[in-house]
């Protein structure tokens, strides 16, 4: 039996995708959930190998959402939203359908998913893309950011999901193939990359001053030279970050010195 | 520079009227300190000033039909010398046909310096009046074609505002419907029925044309019976209308997307259930609109698309009525509330 969880806000919507899914003997639902808090629980405790998602979600979309899942299942968008098809297909997604849909194109896409499960040893699922490179020539190409990544970044702590807004973030530092995301209090880790950061947040704000660390400009207060070649960023809560040297003419220019 | 009122035409032809009839009598006076003629005064300012009308009717004429061309200095001056010129030797030219002789001639050549002065001074000030009053003019062409451009721009902007929200809505409802053909099909007719309603309602809406608010309620409780079939029991809508209100009337449309504003915030920002609610009442010969909905402080900063409805919003009540206080916002108790006020004539 393939376990599949459907993700929706709408009830109806999460209904036409069991319905169509019942011509489809060998797959069974586990759970239903109509945000992304419980999806992200659902997945924990069930281990899908699917799951439908929808974007547009109470407090933290689709994409949110799975950014919080540590074992990924394969992924079918469902959205009436058709900007963010490319993104999706760059979260290596079975498919992504538009509604919305018929149960032809319903079929074709769960499909894709049973064959490319069958083809590809168990677990090692994930890393090939399933799309193809047509299918994305064919989609608007689309902004990579997203006003919400720009805006806010979700986190896990323990088993609560905490929506951190990006202006309490106040530095990013690299950690193996985490970054550790600081606020006042403590930090987040999160399996994303410093360049995706240094990429969604605002550039002006947000300076990536060394390999290893990005800070937010609002909570620096200080440059420290150490010797000819090194310098230390102080920051408003007394961390002090090194400055690498492009990192350290990079600031100078956005700070006009 | 920007004159916004200029004196009516009555009172502007007055003004010239009595500007020439002392100019007429200063020179009568001049001329008659002179020859101790009180005829010969007369007729000799009636001629010069007869004379200075049709100059300065030449200035007008030909700055009026030649455009830009006579606004360059050099022109400008020159232009001034040929008509000032022009009538000294006009006048000369009547004054020597009217009275012949010699003694006349002399007469002549010594007041030249008077009716250089007099010619110069007119032609002068009327040429740089005209030149003042073409420039005032052209600036308020542009300022003018600035501000239907504006106006045109910020409905060219709710256009696309309208469009960007509908077809998500469209085809989320749609959605809704396919769903709802085999498991509910009555339901599914009624949501169409619904839709359509709704549709029409938007669709043909004139922008410049007020509409009566029972009009708008209605349409605002097709939107809202719409996305309660969506969002099923999440969604609870509460209105509370008082009936003076619903023969009022208002701008379309306004009220539409600040409910969509108010569903989507309160949808998307809010786990648990929401409520919207919409209440109107007269005040101050005002009809105030409220509109409520639940919202999370902790996050709402972060939600994207918060004020971006209502800053068009506000700016369409700017540009209909002139006034800035007619979008009210308040946060309190994780309640946000939008407050519209629309004056009554």
């Amino acid at each position: 039996m393939t376990k599949v969880i459907l993700i929706d806000d709408e009830p109806l919507a999460r209904q036409i995708v069991k319905e169509y899914l019942a011509a489809f003997k060998e797959i069974e639902i586990v759970a239903e959930c109509g945000d992304g808090f419980e999806a992200v629980k659902a997945i924990q405790q069930h281990n899908p190998s699917l799951i439908f998602l929808d974007i547009q979600m109470p407090k933290i979309n689709g994409f949110e959402t799975l950014e919080l899942i540590e074992k990924k299942p394969a992924v079918i968008f469902t959205t009436a939203f058709d900007e963010y098809a490319l993104k999706a297909f760059e979260q290596n997604a079975v498919d992504y359908l538009l509604k919305p849909f018929n149960q032809e194109r319903f079929e074709k896409a769960v499909k894709k998913f049973i064959n490319s499960n069958s083809t590809l040893e168990k677990g090692l699922r994930g890393i090939d893309n399933y799309s193809s490179n047509q299918q994305i020539e064919q989609l608007e190409s689309v902004p990579k950011k997203h006003s919400e990544e720009a805006h806010r970044v979700v986190v896990k702590n323990g088993t609560s999901i905490l929506i951190l807004p990006t202006a309490q973030i106040i530095y990013i530092e690299a950690y193996d193939d985490y970054v550790k995301i600081f606020n006042n209090e403590t930090f987040y880790l999160k399996k994303k990359t410093m360049s995706y950061y240094e990429e969604v947040l605002d550039p002006m704000q947000f300076i990536r001053v060394h390999r290893s660390f990005i800070l937010n400009l609002n909570y620096l207060t200080k440059i420290e030279a150490l010797d000819k070649n090194n310098n230390l960023a102080l920051l408003k809560t007394g961390a002090k970050i090194p400055l690498s040297r492009s990192g350290y003419s990079k600031l100078k220019e956005i700070l006009n010195l | 520079m920007t004159v916004d009122k200029l004196p009516t035409r009555m009172q502007l032809i007055a003004a010239l009227i009595s500007w020439f009839i002392i100019w007429w009598g200063l020179q009568c006076f001049v001329i008659f300190q002179i020859f101790n003629n009180i005829n010969f005064a007369f007729i000799d300012a009636s001629i010069s000033l007869g004379l200075t009308l049709i100059g300065i009717s030449i200035i007008y004429f030909v700055q009026k039909y030649s455009g830009s061309y006579i606004n360059n200095y050099g022109t400008r001056f020159f232009f001034i010398i040929a008509i000032i010129a022009g009538i000294i030797f006009s006048e000369r030219l009547i004054l020597t046909g009217l009275y012949s002789g010699s003694d006349f001639e002399t007469m002549f050549n010594t007041t030249i310096t008077i009716r250089l002065v007099a010619a110069f001074l007119q032609i002068t000030f009327f040429s740089a009046v005209l030149w003042f009053l073409y420039f005032v003019k052209v600036q308020n062409e542009k300022n003018s074609l600035k501000f239907d451009a504006e106006t045109t721009l910020r409905q060219a902007e709710l256009i696309k505002l309208r469009q960007q929200l509908q077809p998500h809505f469209l085809f989320n409802s749609l959605n809704s419907i396919n769903a709802l053909v085999v498991s509910e099909p009555q339901q599914a007719r009624k949501m169409i029925q619904n839709l359509s309603d709704f549709l029409r309602g938007t669709l043909k809406k004139d922008e410049n044309k007020n509409v009566p608010f029972s009009e708008e309620i209605n349409l605002l409780k097709l939107y809202l019976e719409i996305e309660k079939v969506r969002f099923g029991h999440r969604l609870a809508v509460n209105f509370n209308i008082s009936e003076d209100t619903l023969n009022l009337k208002l701008p379309p449309l306004l009220l539409q997307p600040i409910v969509e504003n108010a569903v989507k915030f309160g949808l998307y920002n809010v786990l648990n259930q929401v409520e919207i609610s919409v209440n109107a009442h007269v005040k101050n010969n005002l009809l105030a609109i409220v509109i409520t909905n639940p919202f999370d402080e902790s996050t709402a900063q972060s939600m994207k698309g918060e004020g971006f409805g209502l800053s068009l919003i506000q700016k369409r009540l700017h540009l209909i009525y002139h006034r800035t206080d007619l979008l009210v916002i308040e946060k309190n108790n994780s309640i946000f509330t939008t407050i519209i006020l629309i004056p009554q004539a």
